[in-house]
């Protein structure tokens, strides 16, 4: 099974577990705090916003936050590829895109990858010969920043919350909306209840996840949160093969690993994605994109390893097969 | 450096949209917001709503399946924050209603919305005891009441009694000496003897819908205090 329709069902039937408990009234609770009996943890922005809100430490708070930076070092934004509901409501929408869009948006993503990919190893081959291209770092142009819109809508979360008194964007986070969403429909079918929920809660959700583009990448929190803390996570990565990447390989700009990436990183040039590497969420798409198989997690993945120094490194190897390039064996290994 | 970033323009934009966005639906809770009656623990309203992240533990938990998530119209402070409801129950079925008894039987007394509440905005007293503890108060409207209206109605008089016993009981007759003339019996609410427990407005046959009152509540329905 691919891991895209993998990690999907992990999302639906956690999801769906949730909603039954919640229907049956299992007290799991949801996503913003889940936990069974007196055991349980908040979503650590719901539980910083929580704080924020009553201007007081909350330990069960301060203990959810620490168990999410635990979570977040060792996996990263595994959450957001293999649990968030969000993964489920992208799956509808992509479902209802014309298979043309489709199409004609992936051909157009993956003609900028490899135009990107070919112009870096192009630049390397010529600058190699002349200079000391890690410290130069003039071949590409870095396309992410370690903050961005993200950070700044958390930023907007908790001065909101600090100056109104309440978790403000818990009223309006996807996840919580979507569970908010299996309450009314219970309360509808069961109650016959009629309220103003029933047109906010889809229209928040039609706001965030149609309207605004990449709400993930661009505009959740809890990912902001998240990559605040998976830049220091070094277990859990895919990791390229370089002896048999075609890019490190054969000197072929491919890029498949970044075109299929659903979370816009590039993992073959990690300067070179609208986010950084820090925000793989182990979702496994550029494992099955590869075309020479040379992707595949590792438990411990260590420190990304910028494009140009995979390069060198396959190169001083001494395999040989690409003879033809030329050597950049006297490159050190830059600071990430 | 942090490079060529192309992104600043977005960052802001973004960051900007979203906190003016987010201060719009804050600032909302100057609107106002209905008053709701809020399950053990959850009397002081601006610790209530300040720390809950809705995460809806409080109202699983429930075994009675009294606690409710509030909808928009509450307010936008009020919008998924627990709050009590006893008028889903089917009126006049003293064998068979929900009602709030603090637990006492299934967890000896201890609430279990306030138990299982990860954020503390359900938080008990620290002198908390259940025969204390109170979340709202019966209020009784004449107007739509049956007994003030036509003809005699004990549902809520009962119920009070068979959940409370007759010493705690919260609802007694206003002119009980009349004991031949059981048609005009009145029952009047006690408030200081009432807990809130909803047990009366869960059994209140009082017509609501399609009736030419027009009422829009059971004729006894729990309030909250200082409401």
């Amino acid at each position: 099974m691919k891991f895209k329709n993998a990690r999907t069902a992990v999302a639906a039937v956690a999801f769906a577990a949730l909603a039954v408990c919640l229907i049956a009234g299992v007290a799991t609770g949801t996503w913003c705090g889940f936990g069974a009996n007196d055991i349980a943890v908040l979503c650590p922005v719901g539980a910083l916003l929580s704080m924020v809100a009553a201007k007081t430490l909350i330990p069960r708070a301060v203990l959810s936050i620490v168990v999410a930076i635990a979570l977040v070092l060792l996996l990263g934004r595994l959450f957001c590829g293999w649990i968030c509901p969000v993964t489920l409501w992208r799956r509808v929408k992509e479902f209802f895109k014309p298979v043309k869009t489709r199409e004609q948006e992936a051909e157009a993503l993956s003609q900028a990858n490899q135009a990107l990919a070919a112009e870096e190893i192009a630049a390397l081959k010529e600058a190699s010969a002349t200079h000391d291209c890690a410290a130069c770092g003039a071949c590409h142009a870095k396309r992410n920043a370690p903050f961005d819109s993200r950070h700044a809508v958390l930023g907007g979360a908790l001065l909101t919350t600090a100056v109104f008194g309440f978790p403000v964007f818990c009223l309006v986070c996807p996840v919580g909306l979507t569970f908010a969403a299996v309450a009314l429909l219970v309360s509808l079918f069961g109650a016959g209840d009629l309220n103003w929920s029933l047109l906010f809660v889809p229209a928040m959700l039609v706001i965030e996840l149609v309207f605004l583009r990449k709400w993930c990448g661009r505009f959740c929190p809890i990912s902001a949160f998240m990559s605040l803390i998976s830049r220091f996570s070094r277990t859990g990565m895919p990791v390229i093969d370089n002896e048999r990447c075609l890019e490190t390989a054969k000197g072929t700009a491919c890029s498949r690993c970044a075109t299929a990436c659903t979370f816009d990183v590039n993992l073959r040039h990690p300067d070179l994605g609208e986010l950084p590497l820090h925000d793989c969420a182990r979702c496994g798409d550029c494992i099955d994109a590869c075309p020479t198989s040379a992707i595949s997690f590792r438990v411990v993945s260590g420190k990304p390893v910028p494009f140009a120094d995979a390069l060198s490194t396959v190169r001083s190897g001494g395999k040989a097969k690409t003879s033809a390039a030329p050597a950049l064996d006297d490159l050190e290994p830059e600071e990430a | 450096m942090a490079g060529g970033n192309p992104l600043t323009r977005r960052t802001l934009c973004i960051g900007v949209g979203a906190t003016v966005a987010m201060a719009g639906l804050g600032a909302l809770r100057y609107v106002g917001s209905e008053p709701l009656v809020r399950p053990p623990g959850g009397q002081d309203e601006e610790n209530l709503v300040s720390r809950c992240v809705h995460c809806y533990r409080c109202i699983e938990a429930c075994p009675e399946k009294v606690i409710v998530a509030a909808s928009l119209d509450a307010g936008v402070l009020n919008t998924r924050t627990p709050r009590m409801e006893f008028s889903d129950c089917y009126p006049g079925q003293l064998d068979d209603f929900r009602y709030c008894d603090f637990c006492a039987e299934r967890n000896g007394g201890v609430p279990l919305c306030a138990a299982v509440c990860p954020s503390g905005a359900l938080q008990l007293p620290v002198d908390y005891a259940p025969e204390t503890e109170v979340i709202g108060v019966a209020v009784l409207n004449t107007e739509t009441c049956i007994a003030y209206r036509s003809s005699f109605c004990a549902f809520c008089h009962d119920v009070c009694i068979q959940v409370r016993g007759e010493e705690n009981a919260a609802i007694y007759y206003q002119n009980a000496d009349a004991a031949d003339a059981l048609d005009t019996r009145l029952p009047v609410v006690d408030a200081e003897k009432c807990n809130g427990c909803g047990a009366c407005e869960a059994v209140c046959v009082s017509a609501q819908a399609g009736s030419t009152m027009n009422a829009s509540e059971r004729a006894i329905v729990v309030k909250p205090l200082e409401g």
